[in-house]
């Protein structure tokens, strides 16, 4: 209390002495409230005016976030500006949103507006008022509620934004990860060239060449000699057309190749013969004859050759290093060879199926 | 050429044996408006001396499809419809009083057929579960000091259905792995559904013709225990069931935490019976891997514990099955 007598006497000593007026038109400050009694945590508006002569400069002070020390101002308003023709004067209205949260009589100190006069700074003060804040009544004949819990404010769209942006964000991956597994999918069920280190047909013509050099069936280990060979037709399949084999039966590997442009040549039912006809070796304890044995290797070889990729773009071939090595067709061992017998009659074995 | 002689022969023999397979076919089609799969799979129950439990909503032809199969084996059909209150006696039978006699007599029950037909085995407790498990499993019935063998063929037909788990006795894993097969049964194609529209509005119903005799089907299952299983395919019917137990084994890494348990060693029995059968009704005498894939699905899908992760990820033993399938290497 002593303090802001003092603070008045300081601004009234101030304007007496060091702040002498310079204009002839008086300068009116006048303060309104909405209303002065409210109850606790109600907002109101403070009104400040302050009617001067046109060409005066004032200082319009400025507040934080309280007003005095029991008063707190939500909202600041920009000021408004009114000009009056005749006496050349304007009045500008300052309009603040205060709250008090303590309760009983809250007064609203005097606000100063500073200005310039003809003897150097002077000031005006609005008038002190006084505002009665009022507690909330209990009644306590009735139930005890449970405390409400918070009122929600409206969303801004900074908090938004970091959700929406995770959301698309959750959208893209989830698309993303689809997408993926559909053409992965697409890629298992697609029939396209595959590329490897080197091309399918070098890898199969070479097996095909190590398992006639092995003489499997010569020493009587007739089931692993059509293991192999159905292997090697699998793997080059594999490699070929980038479809599973190696987990695959044979009507299901057939299946697979029937919907592309091989199911329409005669290398289809060659393969499928070969398949067929090692699978009775190996399941049905089927011994094949010496011919059969022989035609089922040859057989292999012309499948490999009508079948192996003579596209300009060989990826194999092209990562393969040493092109004519590798992939020329002089240089496949024993193509020459191969190339010149007679076709021999495929395998075909008593037990159908 | 030189074949091995008793291939050749089994195979020969296997192919005079099994004409009655087509014709069991062609009767059961007669009646049985698609649903291929379930017709298959009775017969390899049948010849396997395997039960099965079927899973389908109601409507889908399974009373009508074990009827039409009792009627053209000529055999006896009886159907139990399972219910809260059903008791073990109900079941199996039970010792009544004879005023007459002056003595206790044995009452059989309706278990005392050559085809049963349980319907929705899960709206039972477990003690009549058990009390029909025990008797697919030995095969015989104790009622009071007397035990009587059952007719051959037996064969138990159980049904669950999918949906409406409120109120039900889920029949636990040891209770479930007694079941060679559980087959999933789905709605019919639309083409068939129509011709069924046709057949109830028209009130025609074509009726099976009696074709083969309860004997011929235990002669066959004799004949089926022939069958050729080469040690290759022995090995792959071993890799499948290993590789629910040990995936990681089998490079399936990601598979170890879905699963609790894997097939047990009656699910390796099952599937090298089931694929024999299965070659049997294809007229072959050799089992080939096709075999194998052919009832795969049916033999395992009922033996593998699901893991809390795999449920949480909606995968379901089905897709394990398949990845398994799609991953061992076949022979």
């Amino acid at each position: 209390m002593y303090t802001r007598i003092l603070k008045y006497l300081l601004y009234v000593l101030f304007a007496l002495v060091f702040l002498p007026r310079a204009h002839g038109q008086p300068f009116r400050v006048d303060a309104r409230l909405d209303t002065n009694q409210i109850q606790i945590g109600d907002q109101i508006h403070l009104q400040l005016n302050l009617t001067q002569p046109g060409d005066a400069r004032v200082e319009i002070p400025s507040w934080q976030d309280r007003l005095g020390t029991q008063l707190e101002v939500i909202k600041t308003f920009p000021p408004d500006t009114m000009g009056d023709q005749g006496d050349q004067s304007i009045t500008i209205t300052r309009k603040l949103l205060i709250t008090s949260f303590d309760t009983g009589k809250v007064e609203i100190p005097p606000v100063p507006f500073f200005y310039q006069g003809r003897q150097g700074v002077d000031s005006v003060l609005t008038p002190p008022m006084d505002l009665y804040v009022q507690t909330v009544q209990v009644d306590t004949t009735r139930d005890v509620f449970g405390i409400k819990g918070p009122f929600g404010a409206p969303l801004s769209w900074a908090e938004i934004w970091p959700w929406a942006a995770g959301l698309v964000a959750l959208g893209l991956l989830v698309w993303a990860l689809i997408y993926l597994l559909r053409r992965r999918k697409r890629k298992d069920m697609v029939l396209e060239p595959r590329k490897t280190s080197e091309p399918a047909h070098v890898y199969a013509l070479r097996e095909l060449d190590r398992l006639k050099e092995d003489r499997l069936w010569q020493n009587d280990q007739v089931k692993a000699y059509y293991t192999r060979l159905s292997e090697i037709l699998r793997t080059y399949l594999w490699m070929r057309y980038g479809i599973k084999t190696l987990e695959r039966t044979t009507d299901e590997i057939m299946t697979s190749l029937s919907d592309t442009e091989l199911a329409q040549q005669e290398a289809y039912d060659m393969l499928l013969g070969n398949l067929r006809f090692a699978d009775l070796v190996k399941f049905a304890r089927m011994q094949p004859s010496t011919t059969e044995n022989e035609g089922a290797l040859q057989q292999a070889y012309d499948f490999v050759h009508a079948t192996k990729y003579v596209g300009e773009q060989e990826p194999a071939a092209k990562e393969g290093g040493d092109e004519k090595g590798d992939a020329g067709e002089e240089q496949e061992p024993n193509e020459q060879d191969n190339n010149k017998q007679e076709p021999k009659e495929g395998p075909r074995g008593n037990l159908s199926r | 050429m030189n074949q091995s002689v008793n291939v050749k022969e089994l195979n020969e023999h296997i192919r005079n044996e099994s004409s009655f397979v087509d014709m069991i076919n062609m009767e059961m089609n007669k009646v049985i408006v698609g649903q291929k799969h379930l017709v298959e799979s009775l017969l390899v129950g049948l010849l396997s001396d395997g039960h099965i439990l079927l899973e389908g909503v109601p409507g889908l032809a399974k009373t009508l499809a074990i009827s039409t199969l009792s009627g053209i084996v000529d055999a006896r059909f009886n159907r139990i419809q399972f219910t809260p209150d059903l008791l073990p006696a109900d079941l199996l039978g039970t010792m009544i009083y004879s005023q007459q006699k002056e003595q206790f007599m044995v009452k059989k029950g309706p278990i005392f057929t050559n085809f049963v037909l349980a319907d929705e085995i899960n709206r039972s407790p477990a003690k009549v579960q058990s009390a029909l498990l025990e008797a697919m499993q030995e095969r015989q019935i104790t009622i009071g000091e007397d035990t009587f063998k059952l007719d051959q063929p037996f064969l138990v037909l159980a049904t669950q259905n999918p949906i409406e788990q409120e109120g039900t006795y889920p029949l636990p894993e040891a209770q479930v792995d007694r079941f060679m097969l559980k087959v999933v049964i789905d709605y019919p194609q639309q083409e068939e559904e129509k011709l069924i529209v046709r057949q109830n509005l028209a009130k025609e119903f074509p009726t099976a013709s009696q074709v083969v005799k309860p004997d011929d089907i235990i002669r066959a299952r004799g004949i089926v225990k022939e069958v050729y299983i080469d040690e290759k395919i022995e090995q792959y019917i071993l890799d499948i069931v290993f590789a629910t137990r040990y995936p990681e084994n089998y490079g399936l890494d990601h598979l170890q935490g879905m699963i609790n348990y894997g097939g047990s060693p009656r699910a390796s029995i099952n599937l090298a019976i089931a694929s024999k059968a299965y070659a049997f009704i294809k007229r072959r005498g050799y089992v080939i891997p096709e075999d194998v894939r052919a009832v795969c699905h049916d033999v395992l899908r009922h033996r593998i514990g699901l893991s809390y992760e795999a449920e949480a990820e909606n995968m379901t033993g089905e897709d394990i099955i398949t990845e398994i399938l799609n991953t061992i290497e076949v022979p």
